[in-house]
């Protein structure tokens, strides 16, 4: 019954508040108050200080396991974990990275996984973009139930369905290239991606492109022009996701993908796995690689970071 | 005493003597010259996973065959050694294998999956006998055929640390076992006596054998279940008062590496981790204890790596050709000196250079107790629900004999579901 | 809605269906036809297998009686803990990196995505370290300051702590995800707007309830179905932490035995090798999700926002 009564609550709440709200959207931007009183200021003090201290906990959560890798990396052995309580390895060495770089074609697991997943991230998203714009904006029978069903193929548990995936590249002659997982990954970034831009188009004002429309501009012109760049954040995020998830992808980039002699033509994690055997992980290598692989993952998200930005102000609704 | 040895070793001596017959019909129609008409030219796939230490020596083997030969090429590449992947791989045909260098266990399975196939018409059954050890020749033989030349055994031992408990100190019997956990812990607080994965199907194996349990045969029968095997249990959970509670490969052998734990049970793979943690010096080998009740030394498998010919292989006479160079007594030593593998071949075994050295020396004394580590496809029905029963019992949270008919009961839907349909 | 002629509609949606067509649903039809015959791993490359009419299905559902819906409400369960868990954590750290007051932002951005980034068949396995009953950093901790060395929490030994552990570690990995897609999407919300809910006397919470989150809402919907739907099928991580455990009964479903552990630990033998099988298991899955995903839509009125347009 309580249960109940909460939503019901908050909507009445809403409507008492939101008109005010939408009404002021549509009015200029006033200026802050010019007199700011004591209390408001150490308020605010107290918020910045909490945010922080929020910041800081966070942090140590993102961080506290990955230092373990790191110890694992410059540990003498290949052990992953150690049971004494020790900030540093006792005897720390650059073994696992010299042997992760000079002995194996990591580099190259590296350019082909970048290559695979950049192409298939870079192609999913122009494939999903113009999906998703059309989802939010156009007027069609089917709109609804193209999302549910788009949806409901995500569904599909395709880990299980693997070998499926071996036939289609079978049949296109593709096994064993990364052209083929190129298309299997593109693929598999398009529902969420169509639907998260979908989402994301859906929360930006129609006002901007009705105007354009009544200017006598084309749907593409309009999309190209007036929307693409104001979804840069959505598309951001996506592109990081895709790239990521590709980028992680083992189960099925080690059935399609088989090693050459040099083992040049294989992604990261087909590269990282050979290294194990039935009965030992040499979990230095892997902690090593580990470490190697975010440097390019934090570089690309250091330069996707300004486009998580939005220029979007009431004013360029207006305009 | 050797009832179960006996009847093991009984086993192989079948086994072998139906694949010999079996092996002379068919050779009498391919006639035993097939060794003179080696094409030697051609090139030579290998899946492995050999890497680091291990694939230099045997880089090198290659390396002189290829000398000796010179019109053909071997390519070495190093997967991830998975069987679905295999198949997939010989179905399609794209740079496919012609030899695989798999644990043993995996004979069965890609076996009765067509993948690999039958070479006894280049390497009789009595031929594996005559060259390599008796646990490695049994490895190969599938369904009374001769699948692969085996490569190198493996096996788990007690290792133990000079440095904390000297060689007399050490269990023979696993009621010392017992002993040794309790007063080595009394006497250094902190630290462990003989500590090993508790939770883990493939290194407890030699226990559950040694009181006289089976995980599995040929037709997929388990003896789980029986009361032998529940004694195995009953034991390993006498040891959860004396060793950590989340006790598993991980802990275990950062312990042994950093000093808290006297002793371990492990590999050869294992080997070089602990020489450079406590020092080559200070590493220790001893044979594992004998169980009292049934005064049965404690049975590892015996597995090991083997070679197989895959079925899109092209020249199969010149694979086997190299299977056996690779494998013959001066590689297999070479080898074997440089990477601590104990060697498969019987005469390398008893080569001074091989019987001279401690490390390989203690797997190879460590093997003469074991059993043949199951080649069966049904052996993948044991492990997902031997490792959960392991773990419940280890911790406490079942009775031993609950454990073990839970297990054996999943091990038969395990088996229903290979052999079913 | 904007009114577009039709074929400018199809120009836009047609690579999204042609690449669906060709990569997502034959695979589906493939594995309907699958999991009506036999296929194993010992019979696929020698093709000799064959139909078996709704055998799979049947051996599945029949086995499954007793397990299958405790395993199904463990798994919503889980599901629900973790979406929640992602959204609080998402949505206060992409709120907090918004914070232009906050010097540093593109550092402490890029710190809080690090465990996003890096593999983790690695990092599950050290947290299931860290989760270590003896040797964990965390009972190690908790002991250093009780100064009693006998506490602790068997984190993965007992069941609510274990379900507890994988909350966490699920967390860990996924929040990542929601801080950056709802840091995107609180760029379409003008600043403007907050300023005169400001102006208005509105207090932080009233401004992000009011304000913040209704415009959120459409942004976030997708993320948040996907994760579930990801986190419904979650395997690889949960295995290598828990393996399902811990058990009492090993016959049974374990405390995280969730619905892909369930049915890889009692159906497929410890390995998804028999095809036939694993093909019914994913169409199995793949009904129950649907079920799950439309009741969900139902209950949160997903789509009536969508017809009011």
């Amino acid at each position: 019954m309580s249960e109940q009564s909460i939503p019901e609550n908050a909507v009445s709440a809403a409507q008492n508040i939101n008109p005010a709200m939408s009404a002021s959207r549509a009015v200029p931007a006033v200026p802050a108050p010019q007199t700011v009183d004591l209390s408001y200021k150490m308020k605010r003090n107290i918020g910045l200080t909490l945010e922080y201290l929020f910041l800081i906990g966070m942090t140590i959560f993102a961080i506290f396991p990955l230092y373990y890798v790191l110890q694992a990396s410059f540990n003498a052995t290949q052990q992953l974990i150690t049971t004494t309580l020790q900030l540093f390895p006792q005897s720390p060495t650059l073994g696992d990275y010299t042997y992760i770089l000079g002995q194996t074609s990591f580099l190259h697991w590296l350019l082909n996984t970048t290559l695979l997943v950049g192409g298939s991230t870079f192609l999913g998203l122009i494939i999903s973009v113009l999906g998703a714009y059309a989802l939010s904006r156009f007027k069609f029978k089917g709109r609804l139930s193209t999302l549910t069903f788009l949806l409901a193929l995500q569904a599909f548990p395709g880990l299980l369905a693997i070998t499926a995936y071996y036939q289609i590249l079978q049949s296109l002659h593709l096994t064993g290239t990364l052209e083929g997982l190129l298309l299997i990954y593109t693929a598999g970034s398009i529902i969420f991606g169509a639907w998260n831009i979908k989402g994301y188009f859906d929360t930006l004002p129609k006002e901007l492109e009705e105007a354009a429309y009544v200017d006598g501009a084309s749907p593409f012109r309009t999309f190209w022009q007036i929307m693409l760049p104001l979804a840069s954040p959505s598309i951001a995020a996506t592109a990081l996701i895709s790239f990521i998830g590709g980028f992680n992808e083992f189960a099925l980039a080690n059935l399609v993908l088989t090693p050459n002699a040099d083992q040049s033509n294989i992604t990261v994690t087909v590269g990282l796995f050979s290294l194990a055997n039935n009965h030992s992980t040499p979990w230095g290598y892997f902690a090593a690689a580990s470490v190697l692989v975010t440097v390019p993952l934090v570089i690309i998200f250091l330069l996707l970071q300004r486009y998580l930005q939005s220029g979007l102000t009431i004013g360029s609704v207006k305009g | 005493m050797l009832s179960k040895k006996r009847f093991a070793l009984s086993m192989v001596v079948a086994i072998t003597a139906t694949a010999m017959l079996l092996a002379a019909c068919g050779s009498s129609s391919t006639s035993g010259s097939s060794g003179t008409s080696v094409n030697y030219s051609g090139t030579i796939t290998i899946w492995d996973d050999w890497t680091g230490a291990y694939l230099s020596a045997k880089q090198q083997i290659v390396n002189n065959f290829m000398q000796q030969y010179p019109n053909v090429k071997i390519n070495l590449v190093t997967v991830n050694l998975d069987d679905n992947k295999l198949i997939t791989t010989e179905k399609s045909g794209v740079n496919a294998p012609d030899i695989v260098a798999f644990p043993v266990d995996h004979i069965g399975t890609l076996a009765t999956a067509g993948v690999i196939q039958p070479i006894d018409s280049y390497e009789s059954a009595a031929q594996l006998a005559q060259t390599y050890t008796a646990p490695a020749a049994a490895g190969v033989q599938f369904n009374n055929h001769v699948y692969g030349i085996p490569e190198v055994t493996e096996i788990v031992t007690m290792f133990y640390n000079k440095s904390m408990v000297s060689a007399s100190q050490l269990p023979t019997t696993t009621s010392q076992m017992l002993t040794f956990e309790q007063t080595y812990a009394q006497q250094h607080p902190g630290d462990y006596g003989l500590v090993w994965p508790p939770n883990d199907a493939y290194y407890n194996a030699g226990f559950f054998y040694a009181y006289g349990a089976s995980y599995i045969d040929g037709q997929g029968n388990t003896q789980i279940g029986s009361p032998a095997s529940v004694q195995a249990a009953t034991f390993l959970q006498s040891f959860n008062q004396y060793l950590p509670k989340s006790l598993n490969n991980q802990t275990a052998s950062a312990l042994f590496s950093e000093g808290k734990a006297a002793a371990t049970i492990d590999g050869p793979w294992a080997y070089d981790t602990y020489a450079k943690a406590i020092g080559a010096n200070n590493v220790g080998f001893a044979v594992l204890p004998t169980v009292d009740s049934t005064n049965k030394p404690i049975s590892p498998f015996v597995g090991g790596k083997t070679f197989m010919v895959t079925k899109t292989a092209t020249n199969v006479p010149l694979d086997v050709a190299f299977m056996k160079y690779f494998t013959n007594e001066s590689n297999q030593v070479t080898m074997c000196v440089a990477t601590g593998e104990i060697p498969a071949n019987l005469a390398a075994g008893n080569n001074p250079q091989i019987t001279g050295n401690a490390v390989i020396s203690a797997f190879f004394a460590q093997t003469k107790n074991g059993v043949p580590f199951p080649n069966t496809p049904y052996m993948s029905a044991v492990w997902t629900p031997m490792a959960n029963a392991l773990v419940a019992d280890f911790q406490g949270n079942t009775t031993p004999a609950a454990a073990m008919s839970q297990a054996q009961s999943l091990i038969q839907k395990g088996v229903q579901n290979i052999s079913g349909n | 809605m904007l009114q577009v002629k039709k074929p400018t509609i199809a120009l836009f949606l047609l690579p999204t269906f042609l690449f669906i067509a060709l990569i997502n649903i034959f695979p589906i039809a493939y594995t309907v036809y699958i999991s009506l015959t036999n296929e194993n791993t010992f019979n696929e490359f020698l093709q000799n297998y064959h139909f078996v009419g709704l055998k799979n299905f049947q051996s599945i559902l029949s086995e499954a009686n007793t397990a299958l819906i405790p395993v199904v409400l463990l798994t919503l369960l889980y599901v629900a803990i973790c979406i929640g868990s992602f959204l609080i954590i998402g949505m206060l750290t992409a709120m907090i990196l918004n914070d232009k007051r906050i010097r540093g932002l593109k550092i402490w951005r890029a710190l809080i995505i690090l465990p996003w980034a890096m593999p983790s068949f690695v990092t599950a396995l050290i947290w299931k370290f860290l989760f270590d009953y003896n040797f964990g950093p965390f009972n190690n901790i908790l002991r250093y300051f009780t100064q009693n060395v006998n506490a602790g929490v068997n984190w993965l030994g007992s069941p609510i702590p274990a379900f507890i552990a994988v909350v966490v570690v699920n967390l860990w990995l996924s929040y990542p995800f929601f801080t950056i897609v709802i840091l995107g999407a609180l760029q379409s919300i003008p600043e403007e707007l907050n300023d005169a809910a400001k102006v208005d006397g509105a207090s932080t919470w009233q401004r992000f309830r009011e304000v913040t989150l209704p415009l959120l809402v459409p942004a976030i919907t997708p993320i948040t179905v996907m994760s579930g739907i990801t986190t419904f099928q979650m395997f690889n991580t949960v295995w290598l932490i828990t393996a399902g455990g811990p058990f009492t009964d090993i016959t049974k479903p374990g405390a995280t035995d969730f619905v892909m552990l369930y049915f890889y630990n009692y159906f497929t033998t410890g390995a998804f090798t028999n095809y036939g099988k694993a093909a019914a298991t994913a169409i199995i899955v793949f009904i129950l999700l649907l079920i799950a995903i439309l009741a969900g839509f139902r209950l949160t009125g997903f789509n009536r926002e969508e017809t009011a347009k």
